[in-house]
């Protein structure tokens, strides 16, 4: 019987969990790869003599101003969750560098053609060759973001993308790499 | 748009620009110009994600020899030259801490070359960048950023405190300057190149 109750002990103690169930959680780690500095817009606070204006004018039973004053101060901004606009999807079908030049095709302006507003806003952007990083700057979106929804983009044909392709020892990569120090000189 | 027949072709293709961008990656380590040296050569205000340096961040970052600095880059930043109609350069400014490794794969990845900016009274803030690009066989330069626009040391002596090779070249540099920032650029390229040619002379 020794032996059994030995074995329930054990069994206690493979259920009891760990100190440290807290601290390795997921939940405690930023899976983001962008810092995201949340710019907390100041709401627009009545004066109080406005509020109390506004109270009279609505009636004499509201509660006082200040606590009005605490529900405008509530932040209304949307915290969708960068990935959300992607699907999910984390990663684009194809690696795109940070310099890759994207341009809108004929189809990507036709606006019926683009759906999904940040789908459309690429598309405006990108009337002019931008780079991938140029897109996440403008757009702040975090730079794998903006890899998948180029990619959804070209796949559907509304963008083109230029890559350059550098690679040492290639005749074509040497001629690139003259070209740009000629650019550099003539600045 | 007179010539229909003839416009017609370009109408089709994509909007006319740039089609081919190259890129240089600045490195170095913290509070040592890379942020000034990217907007002294670039043409659009570098496109940045910088936020005010916290209380948090003073006790991780290591402020004792830039007491002044303020701010700090908390993703990267980036500036942007034009060098032809078809032809675009952009130039990438590495995160500053080392919790941001992560980034600088997507940043040596197809990146003509580097350049390593060196502060010499912290010269050892230099060796993570240079040992990044050792390992990953990119053509970098070393630039020793002048504050005050004084050499304080003798650049050879800078080759050995680094125990960097001959074939590296080190050049002095204002990073505030635009010239003295553009033949930075300039020296990356060229190297880039000589490396080129004795991987595959002909």
């Amino acid at each position: 019987m020794k032996g059994v109750s030995n074995g329930a002990d054990a069994w206690d103690r493979l259920h009891q969990g760990t100190d440290r169930e807290g601290l390795d959680s997921p939940a405690r780690f930023v899976l983001t790869k962008k810092p995201v500095v949340l710019q907390v817009r100041t709401p627009v606070r009545p004066t109080p003599a406005a509020a109390r204006g506004a109270v009279g004018v609505a009636g004499p039973g509201m509660p006082p101003a200040q606590s009005r004053g605490g529900v405008a101060s509530v932040r209304t901004r949307t915290m969708m969750r960068p990935y959300a606009r992607t699907g999910g999807r984390t990663k684009p079908d194809y690696e795109l560098a940070l310099e890759a030049l994207v341009s809108t095709t004929d189809r990507g302006r036709v606006p019926q053609a683009v759906t999904g507003v940040q789908h459309r806003r690429i598309c405006g952007l990108c009337v002019e060759p931008r780079s991938i990083a140029e897109i996440a700057a403008y757009l702040d979106l975090p730079l794998n973001v903006v890899k998948v929804l180029v990619s959804d983009l070209d796949n559907a044909g509304l963008v083109l993308i230029h890559q350059s392709g550098l690679c040492f020892g290639d005749r074509s990569s040497r001629e690139f790499m003259d070209r740009v120090l000629q650019g550099l000189r003539r600045l | 748009m007179g010539f229909g027949e003839f416009d017609s072709d370009a109408n089709t293709s994509a909007a006319t620009g740039p089609t081919q961008s190259a890129k240089i990656v600045v490195a170095g380590g913290f509070g040592v110009g890379k942020t000034t040296l990217v907007g002294a050569v670039s043409e659009i205000d570098p496109l940045t994600t910088e936020a005010v340096m916290t209380e948090a961040s003073v006790s991780v970052d290591d402020t004792t020899a830039t007491p002044n600095k303020t701010t700090t880059t908390v993703a990267m930043d980036f500036g942007r030259l034009t060098l032809g109609d078809d032809l675009v350069l952009y130039v990438f400014g590495t995160p500053g801490q080392h919790r941001f490794w992560f980034m600088w794969d997507d940043l040596a990845v197809g990146a003509i070359g580097a350049v390593v900016l060196v502060d010499t009274r912290r010269l050892a803030d230099a060796f993570p960048s240079i040992d990044f690009f050792e390992n990953r066989k990119l053509p970098y330069i070393v630039a020793i950023n002048c504050f005050d626009r004084l050499l304080h040391h003798q650049i050879e002596d800078v080759r050995q405190a680094l125990t960097i090779s001959e074939s590296v070249p080190i050049i002095a540099c204002d990073a505030r300057e635009r010239e003295s920032a553009k033949q930075v650029l300039i020296t990356v390229v060229e190297h880039a190149i000589n490396r080129d040619r004795e991987l595959q002379p002909g």
